[in-house]
């Protein structure tokens, strides 16, 4: 199996000087846990910001959530697989940097986003199939 | 002439156990759609005339022979008795144990007339009574457990097809048991006493329970077949053939025992491996004061017309 | 009356295959309507209705032979209202290929991959509730089958949330053409939730034996 036949297409992005109660709100909204942030320029280079990044960087440290900013607790630079990768890749690329997502680029295009819920379901889907043919 | 009467009276419950015990064995069949009704009458016929010819001679002994020594005035009193108590039971629509009504008026009689009346044969017949619907609650239990362990583990398909066949092997059993046991305890008396040989007794006997299914039975078994189906044919089977083992067991031992107490008491057991109480306790205790008020009533009936003829 | 109870099982065969056939029939018409969606192409939504109309006929004919035989009693009315839920599923496909039809199979490109999508999650459903189906007279497990049922239908609950936001964010003509918008996404979606409950029944069906 491809990253690319499992992803999520759907990319939520932010700019990184939004601030994390923005970043907050539009996680709630939109029912996911990550958001893509915008590079600010040409010369830099996009981030990830999760929940884990705001509950450990900015809740737990008691930041002014209206104050601080996207940017200040960012992930950079992002982690990222080739969409015609396999599956098993994305998976040991998740357990080696300990993160639950990763995103899938073609070239320098990020087209993606890949999380372990996904590749559960279709593990589980795919098993399915298999043990029926078996 | 007074052949005529016992006979009769024979003839008469051998009619009843035809009309009300076939949906004993053939509710749950037929209530499942297994096999259709007159096949399973057919069936039950065959299977009752097999069970007497076969394994009826050691129940007829025991209530022929070994608990009173029986001679034809007192069966003739003794079994009419009976007739009269169960045809009025079924009127009153009362369960009324036949096993228990014939052994009560036997010793009843026999008592009344100065017979030897064995209390010892007497004392092991009423503690079957007690003994059978338990040994039927375990039976049905561990069969219950034991196909959870083998026959859940296959596809659907398979467990209905096997279903099927068994529960038809159920029904078989109860209508053997039906003629080894209950239809053996009313011939036993009869054969005993002079009044016929063996074979032609067990015949008519079985011709008559035969007749009795084929004219009456229709409408108990299609009111208790859909009753008993409530219960799942998984659990039918348990419940029925557990009961059927025990009954078995209990006609080679050679007493007379209840079908119908037997079956409450696997569907009990079926009941009690779910976690739950199936059989209500007021109708434990209906059960409870039947025990106790058939055979009585019976006896004491007995007793008192032996004692004003002779 | 002894061969029809051990090497029976002909009735109950008959009526497997027609319910296998059932299922089929619901996989081509997702299949067709898919393609249709995709393609934009009106003629190849005349498949459905059609499918449809077979898809009934052998509903009927599923029921009749049930009632006259086939399987324990006991199971009767589970396998019948498990055909029924396959036929519920049939018919919010074609009232959605109708709609589209009116519609004119013009929609909006961010709203037409999301309907694509979805309707590709519909044909994967129906292609794994075939294969669950089987697992009831094979070795196969049905609860994997029936959870992947279910994580398909999760995956088009959150395509949905997100088509109606961006349906609410839409400007309509008239009225007409929004409900008409309006109830082609309510078809669309609600297959998914059919064959979800159909599997459901499957495992209902799978447990009443046991």
């Amino acid at each position: 199996m491809k990253v690319v036949e499992i992803m999520t297409k759907k990319l939520e992005t932010i700019e990184a000087d939004s601030s994390i109660y923005d970043a907050i709100e539009k996680m709630i909204d939109k029912r996911i846990r990550s958001l893509l942030v915008k590079p600010k320029d040409e010369k830099d280079v996009p981030g990830v910001i999760t929940v884990r990044d705001i509950v450990n960087k900015a809740l737990a440290k008691n930041l002014d959530l209206k104050k601080a900013k996207v940017g200040e607790i960012t992930s950079k630079p992002l982690v990222c697989v080739d969409k015609g990768m396999d599956v098993e890749y994305a998976i040991n690329l998740m357990s080696k940097f300990n993160i639950t997502r990763v995103f899938v680029n073609d070239g320098k295009e990020i087209i993606g986003i890949i999380s372990l819920l996904d590749v559960m379901s279709a593990e589980l889907i795919k098993k399915a199939k298999e043990g029926h043919r078996a | 002439m007074t052949e005529l009467i016992p006979l009769a009276a024979c003839v008469l419950i051998a009619f009843g156990i035809g009309s009300n015990d076939t949906s004993n064995a053939l509710g749950i069949c037929i209530g499942c759609g297994v096999i259709r009704l007159q096949r399973a009458i057919l069936l039950f016929g065959c299977f009752v005339v097999l069970g007497i010819l076969l394994q009826g001679q050691k129940v007829m002994q025991t209530v022929g022979k070994n608990l009173v020594d029986v001679n034809l005035p007192i069966m003739s009193i003794a079994l009419s008795v009976s007739a009269i108590l169960i045809i009025l039971s079924n009127w009153k629509k009362l369960p009324l144990s036949t096993h228990q009504v014939i052994i009560g008026s036997l010793a009843g009689a026999g008592v009344a007339a100065g017979v030897a009346v064995s209390f010892l044969n007497l004392l092991k017949i009423v503690l079957s009574w007690l003994i059978s619907p338990l040994v039927a609650f375990f039976t049905a239990l561990f069969l219950y457990r034991a196909m959870e362990k083998t026959i859940s583990k296959l596809s659907l398909f398979r467990i209905e097809r096997i279903l099927r066949v068994l529960l038809l092997l159920s029904g078989i059993l109860i209508s053997y048991n039906t003629g080894a046991n209950e239809l053996a305890t009313i011939v036993g008396p009869a054969i005993h006493s002079g009044l016929m040989e063996r074979t032609p007794a067990s015949l008519i006997g079985s011709l008559f329970v035969f007749l009795g299914a084929v004219l009456l039975s229709r409408r108990v078994i299609e009111t208790i077949g859909k009753g008993i189906t409530t219960l799942d044919p998984y659990s039918g089977f348990a419940a029925q053939f557990g009961a059927g083992i025990c009954v078995l067991f209990f006609t080679f031992l050679g007493m007379p025992i209840s079908t119908t107490y037997c079956i409450i008491g696997g569907i009990s057991g079926v009941g009690m491996s779910k976690g739950m109480k199936t059989v209500k306790m007021d109708l434990i205790r209906k059960i409870i004061a039947n025990w106790f008020l058939a055979p009585t009533l019976a006896f004491l009936l007995s007793y008192l017309i032996m004692k004003i003829i002779a | 009356m002894l061969e029809k109870v051990f090497f029976g099982g002909k009735k109950e065969q008959q009526v497997t295959e027609k319910i296998r056939r059932h299922i089929e029939i619901l996989h081509t018409a997702a299949e067709c309507f898919k393609k249709a969606l995709e393609e934009r192409d009106k003629e190849q939504l005349y498949c459905v209705p059609d499918l449809e109309r077979e898809a009934d006929s052998i509903r009927r004919e599923i029921v009749s032979a049930i009632y006259e035989g086939a399987f324990l009693p006991y199971l009767r009315s589970n396998i019948c209202r498990f055909v029924e839920i396959v036929e519920e599923a049939f018919d919010r496909l074609e009232d959605a290929a109708s709609v589209l039809e009116n519609v004119g199979l013009s929609l909006d490109k961010e709203i037409e991959e999301d309907c694509i999508t979805i309707a590709d999650k519909n044909l994967k459903m129906s292609e794994m509730l075939l294969i669950a189906f089987d697992t009831l007279f094979g070795k196969d497990d049905l609860r994997e089958k029936t959870l992947a049922i279910r994580i398909y239908e999760k995956q088009v609950d959150e395509i949905k949330v997100d088509l109606m936001k961006k349906l609410s964010e839409k400007e309509v003509k008239n009225f007409w053409q929004g409900k008409m918008l309006s109830d082609f996404v309510s078809f669309l979606t609600r297959i998914s939730d059919v064959i979800e409950d159909a599997s459901d029944y499957l495992h209902i069906i799978n447990i009443s034996l046991r």
